[in-house]
């Protein structure tokens, strides 16, 4: 098993995570995680300063010499606004205390308003500070560890998107693990040129409005085992674990497993991926991916393709939306609290992270291990044996 | 930049063995079990010539097909390089050549030599009219090939699987827990 646990605030001094359940022997390095921080501020319209700015981060405990101990890895990511002024010094200090200005007016389409009522708060910082998506950060870093715990039996992840706005790729290529600096160096993370260029144009027409985006992501994992996830208990299917995953992260609303939703249209005979085998490497293999590399909760050995669609983002520059203050009850306009268009290619990025972390879970679930090689070794025998 | 999350403790695998040992066979399957690439020598020389294996002994002797078993292997073992892990299957008399040795002892993180016996052998290869070297008294010269290679065959080998009575699925298993525990150390 592996779990992890998050905390802290958007704002706040530092986002910390602990990761419990990795083996021994995983060569990791801060750089590592940092660079996969950095990709999550991969986007187009994000300043000079959002795309380059490093998160500085510690490694507090169970990495030792660059190596894994397989006790529980202690990753603090410190919050640089923190350090460069004393702005949210007093405004999230720890101490007892009040702010002199709570903000009142809920923005639609967050967690602010049912997070006050919830949790008897009155002020709607207390929530949103926590309901940011800066939080996945803290998740992306427990996801390098994922990733990096994963390719010991060659399981790459990746992500790429695949509607942005109205704006979608017609193309059915789908990039591999050497396409992904490709992907990464496109403002829009689109693999496909034609549709960048129409994802760019709808994002710019969009911050002219002073309107926001959202768009699909797919995510794609090469390389996996077979019989990762189980049939044996609706709480066990991958497929399922993978839904809860995705649907976590902030402004998601809605996630396909293969061709999901668009599978429901078909006739049976279209709907299925046909067996075949072939004789040369001993495999079972599936032409199609119309079920995503998943049969009955339980990973097939083929491409696992899950996509991902977030909502547009609920600040807006100029279209403001109504809403009420609490104080007062009156009619009011939502605050500000942040004014990218569009935050889809960056959530691809946390979209793999999750996609890594229940998989790495479910991994360590099947083939177990306390050093690195002892895992590797479990995953290799089980492939051997079934050949 | 993208990180480099990648990390493995295999990276190049060379099987060797007489003909009909299985090195094919196992060797595509072994590659798929560790997620691997997987080269044929036999099979990359006849793509990249244009070629069978037999036309080139037949037209151009033995030792141009060494030769180009030497460039078959420096272009799979490159591949290896790029951060791919690759199984690479070998012909037969691959050991014969000391150049082809030589790379195989500098470039490989481990060979495995599939030593089966000859009756096995001789079974196996049955009908595969494409071993020029079997023409004729297939039992006699599998024999003494037995023999004459079996000095190279462990020069090279840092791992010897005895198959004898095993299938083909029970090598794969021997030969993918083996390299997994070997390339460790």
């Amino acid at each position: 098993m592996l779990r992890y646990l998050t905390a802290g605030e958007s704002h706040g001094q530092a986002l910390v995570v602990i990761v419990e359940g990795l083996p021994a022997g995983l060569n990791v390095t801060a750089e590592q995680i940092q660079i996969e921080l950095g990709r999550r501020r991969l986007g187009y319209g994000r300043g000079p300063r959002q795309r380059f700015e490093v998160d500085e981060i510690e490694l507090l405990g169970g990495i030792r010499h660059g190596r894994t101990l397989g006790s529980p890895v202690a990753i603090k990511i410190k919050n640089t606004e923190w350090f460069r002024s004393d702005v949210w010094h007093e405004e999230m200090s720890p101490a007892p205390g009040k702010t002199k200005k709570p903000l009142t007016q809920p923005r639609p389409g967050h967690a602010d308003l049912s997070g006050m009522q919830k949790y008897g708060l009155s002020d709607a910082r207390d929530v949103l500070e926590r309901a940011s998506a800066r939080e996945t950060a803290a998740r992306v870093a427990a996801g390098a560890l994922a990733k990096i715990f994963l390719s010991t039996i060659n399981v790459d992840i990746l992500s790429h998107v695949t509607q942005m706005g109205s704006a979608k790729s017609l193309s059915s290529a789908r990039p591999t693990i050497a396409d992904l600096q490709k992907v990464d160096d496109s403002p829009v993370r689109c693999f496909n040129s034609d549709a960048e260029a129409a994802m760019i144009a709808e994002i710019e027409a969009a911050a002219k409005d002073g309107d926001s985006l959202g768009g699909i992501v797919e995510v794609l994992a090469y390389g996996l085992p077979v019989g990762l996830g189980s049939y044996v208990h609706w709480d066990r299917k991958l497929d399922g674990l993978l839904a809860q995953a995705l649907m976590s992260i902030q402004a998601v609303k809605g996630v396909e497993i293969g061709d999901g939703f668009e599978v429901a249209g078909r006739r049976g005979s279209q709907a299925h991926d046909a067996i075949t085998f072939d004789s040369a490497t001993g495999d079972y293999r599936r032409e199609t991916t119309l079920a995503g590399g998943t049969e009955g909760g339980m990973t097939t050995g083929e491409l696992l393709v899950v996509r991902a669609a977030m909502k547009p983002l609920a600040t807006l520059n100029k279209p403001t939306l109504k809403t009420v203050d609490t104080i007062t009850k009156e009619e009011t306009k939502s605050f500000k609290e942040r004014t990218d268009v569009t935050a889809v290619p960056a959530m691809g990025v946390v979209a793999e992270t999750m996609v890594a972390l229940v998989l790495a879970d479910e991994a360590q679930r099947k083939f177990g291990g306390d050093s690195v090689e002892e895992f590797v070794r479990n995953a290799r025998s089980f492939a051997a044996s079934l050949k | 930049m993208i990180s480099d999350l990648k990390q493995s403790s295999v990276k190049a695998v060379v099987l060797v063995g007489l003909m009909g040992s299985g090195k094919s066979s196992v060797g595509a399957k072994v590659a798929r079990c560790i997620g691997a690439q997987f080269v044929d020598t036999d099979d990359l020389i006849a793509q990249r010539t244009g070629r069978s294996v037999r036309d080139i002994f037949a037209q151009d002797g033995e030792a141009a097909f060494r030769d180009a078993e030497v460039s078959a292997l420096t272009e799979a073992f490159s591949s290896a390089l790029l951060g791919n892990d690759i199984v690479i299957s070998t012909g037969g008399g691959i050991v014969l050549s000391p150049i082809n040795r030589k790379v195989i002892k500098e470039k490989a993180s481990c060979v495995v030599w599939l030593d089966a016996p000859v009756e096995d052998l001789l079974r196996r290869t049955g009908n595969v009219s494409k071993r020029p070297l079997l023409d004729g008294d297939a039992l006699g010269a599998l024999t003494k090939m037995a023999k004459d290679r079996f000095d190279l065959y462990e020069e090279v080998a840092t791992i010897r699987i005895d198959t004898k009575k095993l299938s083909v699925a029970d090598v794969v298993l021997k030969v993918t827990t083996a390299i997994t525990t070997e390339v460790k150390s």
